[in-house]
């Protein structure tokens, strides 16, 4: 049986991504938007593993980390964006 | 004295309500973890003695098994029998062919059977085939198949013979043509026959011929053959009443004389391999082999096992061997074979183990050597990779770097690491409580584990439960306390002079919400000698990047060691990872106030809001990340929503951010 948690993922994943390219093509601005695409992938790749069943516990620590530094890139985007 | 109306009454209650549920948690938390440790050390005291109660009873064992060994080392019967001279007996081949034979027909026939689509011609390419259809027998012997009917050899060790018509021996060797003729006509044929050889000559073998049961794809019906030289097999021609005895009064499985050269000459019970050199390739998966160079390599007793001897034996055997010696000669070797039941027995017993705990053996290659409690899982095949089987590993390297004896050093390692209770992860995944015990000779681990939940679970639950009622009904004692004394307080005091009652520093931080909540005029509030009252937003908006970071740093530590507190052993990346995304999701927070209101600003308090809610609930959650199988739905999506959400409204803030 195929794991319904794929699903999950990648209605998220979607609805991230339209949100954030919708808002790059109406601001106009990629950059801004970009981390929001990445986040977007990770949780399709994430379906990805759940599908082929691979062990989920480094990926997990990887894509955390990787979600620390998106969250990070947001914050100095956030920064930039209204100090400038 | 104006009495005041309104809420002050129940400023008093709300604090104490307050502090009383801080207390309580804190003190919840630290109950579960002192209680928790208690009776972890406890149960993990009694695997020591289980352990250690066990690892006795098998050295127990093992030294009676030598202590005799030792005798038959030294007893003149075993030298005297090891000084005659080595003949050659019928019977012995007869035993050790047959069983070969045995052996062949049945994976012969389990092949065919298990590829029914293959002809004669794609079984003669098969590699895999070949391999069993051309295995060894004795030293030079071999196993070879030919068709029923037509006697041509289709499988051979001798690509000569490959095609050869068996019927034009019928003048050059009759006595192996008559027994061919019989095989086809009978099924079954045996005896002993004269044979050419690839250099010119004729050697004596013995030979058994039988006919499969199935049938290759293209309805060819064969029968195999398994021959072996009989020089090659060399025995004792005697019998010994002394070892026989020994054998039925001590109910071994066997004794055995072992040849310097390595040959089995004697047997007490003849079976498979009687006859034949230890050192001859069919023998060196036999485990007597593997003894018998252990034995030439230390000059010593020695002990090897489990050994598998026959398909569907019920237990496996141990071997102890040990050389003889003459005044400095060597005779030859003394071999003892007991089945392994009895250390099964020590092994099986799970007194005082519970419902999960498990007591089984690994060798040194990781192998499950014992049945475990609730799996059948087959013994010498399945490998055990758990950190309690490298825990016991590691203690033999250990020991020899300190040049100890293993048991030495457990009982070392025991006394250093007192009151340490050492959790694994289980071959099912699974945390338990777990104890090695080395075994020195056999080179075997004793691994002795139950189930954390089950040993702390329940007396845990119980007793958390009762702490919960006792802290509930604390808290609400003192939320009644409270409100009395605010009762009082408000009937008594001012309003203003109520507030002088706390010390400077607490008022700093109050004033500004005790002002709002007494809906009065905030400019008259006295704020005595603290000088201006600093409020939420004035803190954060002049909180710099630095001190932020210290402030969430703080926050994440404190969270840390509250987690590290309640589950002890942590996940570290898992934890480290997701305390840093709280950080960065708190400096998002605090970057909020200090933007001017807007429309947007709402989107990232509530974004950042999400994202340091989903990391307090998540690292928690991850701690049981090996009991909650990963990506279950119902554990891991509703705080993924809430991750998702903050995400989007993050996006949302952005989208809608004006300067």
């Amino acid at each position: 049986m195929i794991n319904p948690n794929i699903f999950i993922y990648l209605t998220v994943s979607i609805i991230i991504i339209w949100k954030s390219s919708n808002a790059m093509i109406g601001k106009k601005r990629i950059g801004l938007f970009l981390p929001f695409s990445i986040v977007g992938i990770l949780f399709c790749f994430n379906s990805a593993f759940i599908f082929y069943e691979l062990p989920p516990r480094y990926f997990f620590a990887a894509s955390k980390f990787l979600l620390l530094l998106i969250l990070l890139w947001i914050l100095i985007i956030i920064r930039r964006e209204n100090e400038n | 004295m104006v009495p005041i109306e309104g809420k002050l009454k129940y400023l008093f209650a709300v604090g104490f309500f307050t502090i009383g549920a801080i207390g309580g948690v804190f003190w919840l938390t630290y109950s579960h973890y002192s209680y928790s440790t208690k009776i972890s050390a406890e149960a993990f005291n009694n695997l020591v003695k289980i352990s250690e109660e066990k690892s006795q009873k098998i050295n127990d064992y093992l030294e009676a098994i030598e202590k005799d060994v030792k005798i038959l080392q030294e007893s003149d019967e075993v030298k005297e029998l090891l000084k005659k001279d080595l003949t050659f007996d019928e019977s012995v081949i007869k035993v050790d062919v047959d069983e070969r034979a045995r052996i062949i027909i049945k994976e012969v026939e389990n092949y065919i059977r298990a590829h029914p689509e293959m002809t004669l011609e794609d079984l003669q390419e098969s590699f895999e085939f070949q391999k069993i259809a051309i295995q060894p027998v004795g030293k030079e012997g071999y196993g070879f198949l030919f068709d029923s009917q037509s006697l041509i050899n289709y499988f051979h060790k001798e690509s000569r013979r490959i095609g050869y018509d068996y019927n034009t021996m019928e003048e050059t060797f009759p006595a192996l043509w008559e027994m061919f003729k019989e095989t086809s006509d009978k099924g079954f044929s045996e005896g002993f026959y004269y044979r050419d050889q690839p250099d010119g000559s004729t050697s004596y073998k013995y030979g058994r011929f039988v006919q499969i049961s199935v049938k290759t794809a293209d309805g060819i019906s064969m029968s195999v053959g398994t021959t072996a030289y009989v020089n090659d097999y060399k025995t004792i021609e005697e019998d010994s009443e002394y070892l026989e005895n020994i054998n039925k009064e001590k109910n071994y499985h066997n004794l055995i004389l072992i040849s310097p050269e390595g040959y089995v000459t004697y047997m007490v019970e003849v079976m498979d391999g009687f006859g034949t050199n230890l050192g001859w390739e069919i023998n060196y998966d036999s485990g007597l082999s593997g003894n018998y160079y252990k034995v030439k390599g230390t000059n010593n007793i020695s002990f090897y096992g489990p050994i598998v001897r026959h398909y569907g034996d019920i237990y496996p055997s141990i071997s102890a061997m040990a050389p003889v010696y003459e005044k400095g000669h060597l005779l030859g070797y003394i071999g003892l074979i007991d089945e392994m039941d009895k250390v099964f027995n020590i092994v099986k017993d799970i007194k005082n183990l519970r419902e999960t705990g498990e007591s089984y053996l690994v060798n040194s290659e990781k192998l499950l050597i014992s049945p475990l409690r609730y799996y059948d899982f087959d013994i010498m095949v399945q490998p055990v990779n758990t950190e309690n089987t490298e825990e016991c590993l590691n203690d033999f390297e250990e020991a020899e770097e300190k040049g100890i004896s293993v048991e030495e050093y457990d009982e070392f390692e025991i006394q250093e690491r007192k009151g340490e209770v050492l959790e694994f992860l289980n071959y099912q995944g699974e945390i338990v409580l777990g104890k090695d015990a080395p075994i020195s000779e056999p080179h075997w681990c004793l691994l002795i584990e139950i189930n954390k939940q089950e040993v702390i679970g329940g007396p845990l639950n119980e007793f958390i439960k009762m702490r919960i009622y006792f802290s509930s009904l604390g808290v609400l004692l003192l939320t009644i306390i409270g409100f009395f004394i605010g009762n009082y307080f408000s009937k008594k005091y001012r309003r203003e002079e109520v507030i002088k009652l706390f010390p400077c520093g607490v008022r700093r931080m109050f004033q500004p919400w005790y002002c709002r909540l007494m809906k009065g005029d905030c400019a008259t509030y006295p704020s005595g000698k603290c000088g201006r009252v600093m409020k939420t937003r004035d803190f954060f908006v002049n909180l710099k990047l630095g001190y932020s970071i210290i402030v969430a740093l703080i926050i994440a530590v404190g969270y840390f060691f509250l987690i590290n507190l309640f589950f002890g052993r942590i996940i570290y990346p898992l934890v480290i990872s997701g305390l840093l995304s709280f950080i960065v999701g708190f400096l998002m927070f605090s970057y909020g106030f200090r933007l001017k209101y807007s429309g947007s600003r709402k989107y990232l308090f509530l974004g950042a809001g999400m994202i340091i809610l989903y990391h307090l609930i998540h690292i928690p959650m991850e701690q049981y990340f090996n009991t909650v199988r990963p990506f279950n739905v119902i554990y891991w999506v509703p705080t993924l929503i809430l991750y998702v959400l903050g995400f989007l409204s993050l996006l949302n803030f952005l989208e809608r951010n004006k300067k």
